[in-house]
């Protein structure tokens, strides 16, 4: 047993790379879309988060169990980030840098990662109308910062405008 | 419109009623979806190592778990067979009395 130990290691350590080599992107994204960084510069807060997770994956790694390896660090991720959201609140430039970092958190797991409401809101312990309603408010947040005002056609007479 | 042995789904964004939601979450789905960040080549061999380390500090928090439950075994074991608790034998004969 004891020597079968380092062999055990070695194959963990090949598939938990080739792992990450095919899903670092993916989470990469979506732990920068968290922590409100750009994707375009490197992102250190994310890669910390990111980092924590996929450790914590690598431990369970032997009792996965046919578990998804991608479906655990993201909610190892979304657990962390929820645990140490006060330290994301600042506006970092990234694309949802607007919005509390729990609308963020809902936002990633319902529109970028595809969770279903009842299970992103079994992972956060909220109720799911709770989760339904800050997704729509992140939303309707997001919409509304991209087009601050619709651009009004040009009206060429005064009449047609009228009500 | 649904089948009849399917639930029927609550959710507004759900296939089923392809509305305004929808096409707004769509919207901001397009806008989430930009390029991947760069991933630093060395992250999956810095999480393989801090996993190592977690695994290390597990099994040694669960050795030093199972020594304290051994050292309660024979504390037990020792207070049990020695009864520290009864008055210690004495050596002096009692006086005899009522004869």
């Amino acid at each position: 047993m004891r020597e079968r130990r380092p062999a055990q290691e070695r194959r963990r350590a090949r598939e938990f790379e080739s792992f990450v080599a095919g899903a670092g992107g993916r989470l990469l994204s979506a732990a920068a879309l968290l922590t409100g960084e750009p994707a375009a510069r490197p992102a250190p807060a994310a890669e910390e988060l990111l980092l924590r997770a996929l450790s914590r994956t690598y431990a369970a790694w032997d009792r996965l169990g046919g578990d998804d390896p991608y479906e655990r660090t993201r909610r190892e991720l979304a657990a962390r980030f929820a645990r140490t959201a006060r330290r994301h609140r600042r506006p970092r430039g990234g694309p949802l840098a607007r919005l509390s970092p729990r609308e963020r958190l809902v936002l990633v797991l319902r529109l970028y990662e595809d969770v279903p409401e009842e299970l992103a809101a079994a992972q956060l312990g909220l109720p799911a109308a709770r989760v339904h309603d800050l997704c729509l408010h992140a939303v309707a947040e997001l919409r509304s910062r991209r087009r601050p005002e619709p651009p009004p056609a040009p009206a060429p007479s005064p009449k047609s405008s009228a009500p | 419109m649904s089948l009849p042995g399917l639930p029927v789904p609550l959710s507004p964004d759900s296939p089923d009623r392809p509305g305004l939601p929808d096409r707004k979450q769509d919207e901001v789905r397009r806008m989430l979806a930009g390029p991947y960040p760069r991933v630093p080549p060395d992250l999956a061999a810095r999480a393989a190592e801090r996993g190592r380390r977690l695994l290390a500090r597990r099994t040694l928090l669960r050795r030093l778990g199972w020594l304290l439950a051994l050292c309660a075994l024979v504390a037990l074991f020792v207070l049990v067979t020695h009864r520290p608790w009864l008055p210690p034998p004495t050596h002096t004969t009692p006086p005899v009395e009522g004869w």
